[in-house]
């Protein structure tokens, strides 16, 4: 009987080592730009998804390209010569990069832009897509402000960017702008390339360089009593318009994904998903001052108000 | 006195006596005329536009009534049937809260307004983006979902009867989510900014948002749309004295033909009133029997 229960605890232990060891045995490459806070939110909440499925920090391999093409293709070569089991990238810009350096892993990308989707054709991935409407920013931004000349803040270099600046092009005469593209990748001083725009408003499209210095171009806004639209958000700064989706729930919603394809299942049977929780955020405390009266439906549209 | 006579005598006697009792009797006091009335406003847009909207019309009817006759919106739809009895002496129902206060409440339905063009009823819009790949019913099915207010009649009332219609029992449970946005506005801008992707408005907001700014019709389509119903029901309190609701039938039923009528017919971008009736309500009588709703059960709180 005493042999028969050493038996049992001993066969028990290796069951327990075995399952440590095939939990550990996995890694998951991260590609998240650096300073871009909207990134670690969507991070915080899919590490979150993963913690609770058995995955944890011993698990995950972490890369802060800055945001430029040789940067996010350096991280990229990195995270696949390490042969992680999966690659996750958040936005556009890492997705596409990686998927330039052809992995062989899974990829799950959370966060990208749906026009982008056919350059995940001929690589295993799934993820969690955005397509913020450049339209209703462009309507808000019309019913709260006079603004004529529309400077489109974007990086020629980041796709995403530049399809929201075109997009933006294709709508203005419908909403009585003229668009002034400014192209940061080309710029070699923020405040003389928003100085030449003569812009009298801007809008942020969702690039992780705009993202990066967006205080800096939030302030010289401010400075000019220019209202600012994003389709961003950042921790540090307001915009007095943001729409965009929510990062948490991308990032939870891209975690049940990778948690799905870390326990076996084909990524090929993890559709992507878009179609989430998106939030429209007011500044009303900045639009006083700049003496803007935001529009009625824009403040009853809202999903968060700041005063 | 033979006894026939005797009873013809007792018989004009007792009849004198009723008579004379019921004469002494009381007659019913006439309502007192009040000095002020209370309209309500379901919320069916922005609730600051709609009451600007309507003040005109609150003035005008002050004037030509003679009595002061005040506008109150409601947060929600729902509300209007629980608070009217304590708080108000009418309310402008849309077509299924109008059947709740028929059949709840001590209403007489008055009139209801002429749309710009030239209607009197409105239908209810299934819309959804253009660019969103749903372009018939078939294509709803776990999609985001906005309505108005379970008491909304083209907000919820009529999505349901027109699941209901394709084997769907249990609408809210078809779609991944469902918004309640409390106006049909709100359901419009949803939609357009990608917050939901099907939604269920109605025609007369939708028109009047799209001809302010075209680009809407440019994103949005139309997938599915009911019969006419009527919508905005001016209802009254029939214990209300019965001078004073044709003095506020006949204002409205003439407001066209006043200039100061017409400013206000103008900032509610409608053409003018027409009497409104019981039997205005059997469309949405039907809607609600295809919806399966059974009215003194269902929970539209």
């Amino acid at each position: 009987m005493k042999i028969y229960s050493y038996k049992v605890v001993f066969l028990s232990i290796m069951l327990v080592v075995c399952f440590a060891a095939a939990s550990y045995a996995e890694t998951i490459g991260f590609i998240i730009t650096a300073d871009v806070p909207y990134y670690e939110k969507m991070h915080e909440s899919l590490t979150a998804v993963l913690e609770k499925s058995g995955y944890g920090k011993n698990n995950f391999i972490v890369q802060r390209p800055a945001p430029n093409p040789l940067s996010w293709s350096n991280a990229s070569r990195k995270l696949i010569a390490s042969d992680v089991s999966i690659l996750v990238t958040y936005g556009s810009s890492a997705t596409v990069y990686a998927l330039n350096e052809n992995p062989r892993m899974p990829v799950v990308y959370v966060g990208l832009h749906e026009s982008l989707l056919s350059e995940t054709k001929g690589h295993k991935t799934t993820g969690t897509l955005v397509n913020m409407p450049i339209s209703s920013t462009l309507r808000y931004l019309r019913a709260s402000s006079p603004a004529k000349a529309l400077g489109v803040v974007y990086n020629g270099f980041e796709d995403a960017s530049m399809r929201e600046m075109e997009e933006a092009k294709k709508l203005s005469a419908s909403y009585g702008f003229t668009i002034v593209p400014v192209n940061l990748s080309k710029a070699q001083n923020l405040s003389q390339a928003l100085d030449a725009s003569k812009a009298d408003a801007y809008l942020l499209t969702s690039s992780a360089l705009v993202s990066s210095i967006f205080p800096a171009i939030n302030e010289y806004a401010a400075s000019k009593s220019l209202p600012t639209v994003s389709l961003m958000p950042h921790a540090a700064s307001d915009a007095i318009i943001t729409m965009s989706a929510d990062p948490a729930d991308l990032g939870a919603r891209a975690g049940e994904k990778a948690a799905a394809v870390l326990k076996g299942t084909a990524i090929s049977d993890i559709k992507p998903s878009s179609g989430g929780k998106t939030e429209l955020v007011v500044n009303i405390r900045d639009a006083q001052k700049l003496g803007i009266r935001l529009s009625m439906d824009l403040v009853a549209e809202a999903t968060r108000i700041i005063y | 006195m033979t006894f026939s006579a005797w009873l013809r005598k007792a018989a004009i006697a007792a009849s004198v006596f009723a008579f004379a009792s019921m004469a002494a009797v009381p007659a019913p006091k006439a309502a007192a005329m009040p000095d002020e009335i209370v309209i309500g406003l379901i919320p069916e847009e922005n609730i600051f536009r709609q009451y600007e909207r309507h003040l005109p019309l609150a003035e005008y009817l002050t004037l030509k009534t003679g009595i002061k006759v005040r506008f109150t919106i409601l947060s929600r739809y729902g509300d209007i049937i629980d608070r009217f009895a304590a708080r108000m002496d009418g309310a402008f129902f849309d077509s299924f809260t109008g059947l709740l206060a028929l059949e709840k409440l001590k209403v007489e339905p008055i009139s209801r307004p002429i749309n710009i063009d030239g209607k009197s009823t409105v239908r209810g819009y299934i819309i959804a983006r253009k660019d969103g790949g749903i372009k018939t019913l078939g294509d709803i099915k776990g999609k985001r979902a906005a309505f108005v207010d379970r008491a909304a009649s083209t907000g919820y009332i009529y999505p349901m009867a027109l699941l209901r219609g394709q084997g769907v029992k249990d609408m809210e449970g078809y779609f991944s989510s469902v918004l309640m946005t409390g106006s049909y506005d709100s359901v419009v801008f949803k939609v357009l900014d990608r917050q939901a992707d099907v939604g269920a408005t109605k025609s007369n907001i939708f028109e009047r948002l799209a001809s302010k700014d075209p680009t809407i019709r440019n994103e949005i389509s139309v997938i599915a749309q009911s019969a006419p119903l009527p919508d905005a029901i001016l209802c009254l309190k029939s214990t209300l004295p019965k001078d004073l609701r044709e003095r506020i039938k006949d204002t409205l039923l003439r407001i066209s033909s006043d200039p100061r009528g017409k400013l206000a017919l103008q900032k509610l971008e409608i053409q003018g009133f027409v009497t409104a009736a019981d039997a205005d309500f059997d469309p949405i009588r039907k809607l609600v029997k295809d919806a399966g709703i059974d009215l003194e059960t269902y929970k539209y709180r």
